[in-house]
């Protein structure tokens, strides 16, 4: 008895070495801890993994057997799609989570609703605490702000939508400079800045406050109102850093006021952009830079919503009672007072209302401790599905030229298939994300492609036009597509970016998205800086044809840098795909533009 | 005759072990594999997490409670902590229906007085439209619709926006709504027909158009714009006022109503158990309850307010 007294106090003594001696930096649970998967949204995954770490090696992680939290970071959209698919393939997408922290509450509900709609029993509880708040506001430049009266006129997004209808645009306004009013704003599908700026429409146009019902979705004038905000859009896009990067960018240029006028984001990216921090991550040795022209926070006189970001405790089959109780514990452990004030840093109102809202939350940056007047309720779970499933239909349409590297080292292996077999399914796959208005067509290129003369590289195989008609050709013909030769990629760039010019279509998102996994090959056309100077030149200022080059970065080898400069010279974004796996959800990133 | 007494002796003590040792195995039984059983209703969770961990603890709404209770074959469970007038109710119903009476409503446990949490700005305007926050007057102004239609009231403020817990639902939301009905009637001795009023029904749709729901807490997070006042019960406003960082204000109608707390138990030596443990603990004191009164809730009796659930379930459709 006393040898087996000996050896399980050994095994404690081990186990609590293991528990408490491994440094609450490591990534890994050690040995005997319950392991607590925590997917959270990006604005604040580093906030929550510092306090993972410090909840990690405090005693709260020990009480009633160790526990170790460990963050993800996965954008609410695509953390709700998982979850409502039953978090496939953990492989690839992380193990299954035990809380699930998206950017607002709303995402629950539709995990629910979609899992209902499946007969699946709910996962996501009712009840939850907010980690903290930022409410929905229309960023504007101060100088536009200021032009429509702001803060002694109150804005709404009906003032938006008289604006953006308005013929005259700015002019209207005395300001002819800033030409049309262009909106930003994101794709609800994954972003919640998006879906809650599309419900606070929905509002606007309806005039309610509450209880925002499925008819009220269904009603035409209701859709009018929508289509009508949406046509002011200049794109779309998976996250807002998209837009506010390039805002900080034109302003280091002089040409803020003309890029977009309005983004709807969260109150905290407005501080961050006056910071002269637009994406809200510092990196080491980034010293940051107010900009020229500073932003204003709308809130918008209907009333808007807030990102709560909750941290919701899942009711799933694959917790157990340990990881629940481990769970609640950390989330107890984030409500600390101490642990809230951190948030107030970041640019956030706290959770736990022990705690003051307090700098950098006021005018100082931009933005108004005192606002917004109304908190809108968030709808219904069938409302809010009905809503993003309507925004597919009343999105601004596309005009978009995909343009593929066919060039020999797409042949190069990927794992088992070649980069191309990849490239291939993830565009064809991507190709179901269009709508039916949509215009695509189909570009290739490397040296020399095009049969009917030498000096031509790139090859249309299929014609832009209506997705409906075209989805099938399109798939056969990227299906069909073999490896050839050299990259010559500043010249493809710039014809394809001209090609669309050309053909440009002023009730439609016009733009490029170009594939490649490698460098320019091209010794014709070295000329970088000529190929942005035409890319820049046709986008800056009052372009009234603005055309976006979206790049997608293929593979190791490909020029990411390049690639980059080209797609910030037309006010779009590169999306890195240097691990060729990754390429699928890159590929839907890309067409969340549209 | 003494062998016979003998006997009888013997017997009785053989009874009364068995029903001792029957009574510890029952009571070791209940501990670990059949614990007793407490349904809590919502708005009593703080106080009901704090019971022994040895009773099994349901959180559910008011109103799915009874539903439960009121049918043909109610849940199994030992206890039901809620706030009067719910077991009542549900003792009214099956009375309806030619059904036993199931449970018994215990004398009250703890009591909170029904109020109104308002952040100061809109707080000095309810005071100077209604000086004695009567409920009645209360709610006349949220049927107002826009702040500009009050004295005092701002433009920004925009629409009248009352945190009411939806009362159809909970106590939380049913008390105050009956204390206001009261206060509108000028009396708490009602019965159903004085619901046909032919200004109650224009007073209660106001009300319904200003509810906003159950917000007290993320009006107490996020701010006025969530909720401009709550009508809620002291209990559990006071909790979240007093940690709030940016208080709203407390305001006591002059008339006063209050909420019970009760539990409605069974014929069962399991309930009669769980209401000595719940009746010698501290817990409702702990989470805000004040202690029992025997003075008058003002409440309207337990049959108007199920018919006011009703009422109410109407006019928000």
């Amino acid at each position: 008895m006393k040898r087996f007294t000996a050896v399980a106090t050994a095994l404690l003594a081990m186990t609590l070495v293991a528990c408490v001696g491994k440094s609450s930096q490591s990534t890994s649970a050690p040995k005997g801890c319950a392991t607590i998967p925590v997917v959270s949204s990006p604005e604040k995954v580093e906030l929550l993994t510092k306090l993972a770490q410090e909840f990690n090696g405090s005693a709260a992680a020990k009480n009633g057997g160790c526990v170790f939290v460990q963050v993800k970071n996965v954008s609410s959209g695509t953390q709700a799609t998982l979850l409502s698919q039953g978090w496939p393939d953990e492989a690839t997408n992380g193990p299954k989570p035990v809380i699930f922290s998206p950017a607002a509450s709303a995402w629950g509900g539709v995990v629910n609703q979609r899992l209902a709609d499946k007969g699946q029993q709910a996962v996501v509880p009712a009840t939850f605490k907010s980690f903290m708040l930022t409410p929905l506001v229309i960023a504007m430049p101060k100088p536009m702000a200021d032009a429509l009266g702001y803060p002694a006129t109150p804005i709404g997004y009906g003032d938006l939508l008289k604006l953006a209808q308005d013929p005259n645009g700015w002019a209207s306004k005395g300001h002819p400079e800033w030409g049309a009013f262009k909106l930003g704003k994101t794709n609800p599908n994954f972003s919640t800045s998006a879906l809650n700026a599309t419900v606070a429409q929905y509002y606007a146009a309806t005039g309610k406050q509450r209880d925002l019902s499925q008819e009220d979705v269904n009603r035409p004038e209701v859709a009018a109102f929508n289509k009508g905000v949406e046509s002011a859009v200049v794109h779309y896009g998976d996250t807002t850093l998209t837009f506010l990067n390039n805002w900080y960018r034109n302003d280091t240029r002089g040409t803020a006021l003309t890029y977009v006028s309005a983004i709807a984001v969260e109150e905290k990216s407005v501080i961050d952009y006056n910071k002269g921090n637009p994406d809200g991550i510092l990196q080491a040795g980034e010293n940051p830079r107010p900009p020229r022209v500073p932003l204003v926070a709308i809130y918008p006189k209907e009333g808007t919503l807030f990102s709560d970001e909750p941290l919701f405790i899942l009711n799933a089959d694959w917790v157990s009672p340990r990881q629940h109780q481990g769970a609640q514990a950390f989330s107890d452990f984030v409500q600390k007072p101490e642990n809230q004030r951190q948030v107030l840093s970041y640019g956030f109102r706290p959770g736990n209302p022990q705690v003051a809202v307090g700098s950098p939350i006021s005018k100082a940056y931009g933005v108004d401790p005192g606002q917004p007047q109304t908190t809108l309720t968030v709808p219904s779970p069938e409302v809010l599905v009905g809503i993003i499933d309507k925004w597919g239909e009343q999105r601004k349409s596309a005009k978009v030229l995909l343009v593929m590297d066919v060039s020999g080292s797409m042949g190069d292996d990927a794992g088992g298939e070649t980069k191309l077999d990849l490239a291939k399914r993830a565009a064809v796959d991507a190709l179901q994300e269009f709508k039916a208005d949509d215009q695509v067509g189909l570009r290739i290129f490397s040296t020399g492609i095009n049969p009917r003369g030498p000096d031509t590289d790139e090859l249309d195989l299929v014609q832009v036009g209506p997705i409906a008609a075209n989805r099938e050709a399109l798939a056969t013909r990227i299906d069909s597509l073999t490896p050839t030769s050299g990259t010559p990629l500043y010249t493809v760039a710039k014809n394809s970016y001209a090609f669309l010019k050309a053909s440009y279509d002023p009730a439609r998102i016009n733009a490029v998205v170009l594939l490649t996994d490698g460098k320019n090959e091209d010794p014709r056309n070295d000329d970088l800086n000529g190929t942005l100077n035409a890319l820049r030149s046709g986008s800056e200022g009052l372009s009234t044809t603005p055309v976006r080059l979206f790049t997608i970065a293929y593979g190791k080898d490909a020029d990411l840098a390049d690639l980059k400069r080209m797609a910030e010279a037309t006010n779009a974004a590169a999306y890195d795909a240097s691990d060729p796996q990754t390429i699928n959800k890159v590929f839907t990133a890309v067409v969340s533009n549209f | 005759m003494r062998a016979r007494l003998l006997a009888f002796a013997v017997a009785v003590l053989m009874v009364a072990a068995a029903i001792t040792i029957r009574g510890r195995m029952d009571k070791h039984h209940e501990d670990s594999t059949n614990p007793l059983r407490l349904v809590c209703s919502t708005e009593l969770q703080a106080a009901c997490e704090a019971l022994p961990s040895s009773i099994q603890i349901t959180y559910a709404s008011a109103a799915e409670t009874a539903n439960s209770l009121s049918g043909t074959t109610p849940e199994q469970i030992d206890g039901w902590l809620t706030t009067g007038p719910w077991p009542e109710i549900v003792r009214e119903r099956r009375q309806r229906n030619g059904a036993d009476s199931l449970l018994t409503q215990s004398q009250p446990l703890g009591r909170s007085p029904i109020m109104v949490v308002a952040f100061q700005d809109r707080a000095s305007v309810i005071k100077r439209n209604c000086p004695d926050i009567s409920l009645k007057c209360v709610v006349e102004l949220a049927g107002k619709g826009v702040w500009t239609a009050i004295p005092g009231g701002q433009p920004s403020w925009g629409q009248v926006k009352v945190s009411l817990t939806p009362p159809g639902v909970e106590t939380s939301g049913l008390v105050p709504l009956a204390a206001a009905t009261a206060s509108y009637f000028g009396h708490a001795d009602l019965s159903s027909t004085d619901l046909d009023d032919p200004g109650f029904g224009g007073w209660l749709n106001g009300l319904v158009g200003a509810s906003r729901g159950d917000q007290l807490g993320q009006m107490v997070a996020v701010g006025p714009s969530v909720a401009d006042f709550a009508i809620t019960l002291e209990a559990l406003a006071k909790p979240l006022v007093g940690a709030a960082a940016n208080k709203p204000l407390l305001l006591y109608p002059s008339t006063v109503a209050s909420a019970d707390v009760v539990l409605g138990t069974f014929d069962t030596s399991r309930s009669r158990r769980l209401a000595d443990v719940v009746k010698s603990s501290s817990v409702l004191r702990n989470a805000g309850w004040q202690s029992p009164s025997s003075a008058p809730s003002g409440l309207p009796p337990a049959g108007f307010l199920d018919a006011l659930r009703a009422a109410w379930g109407e006019a928000s459709r």
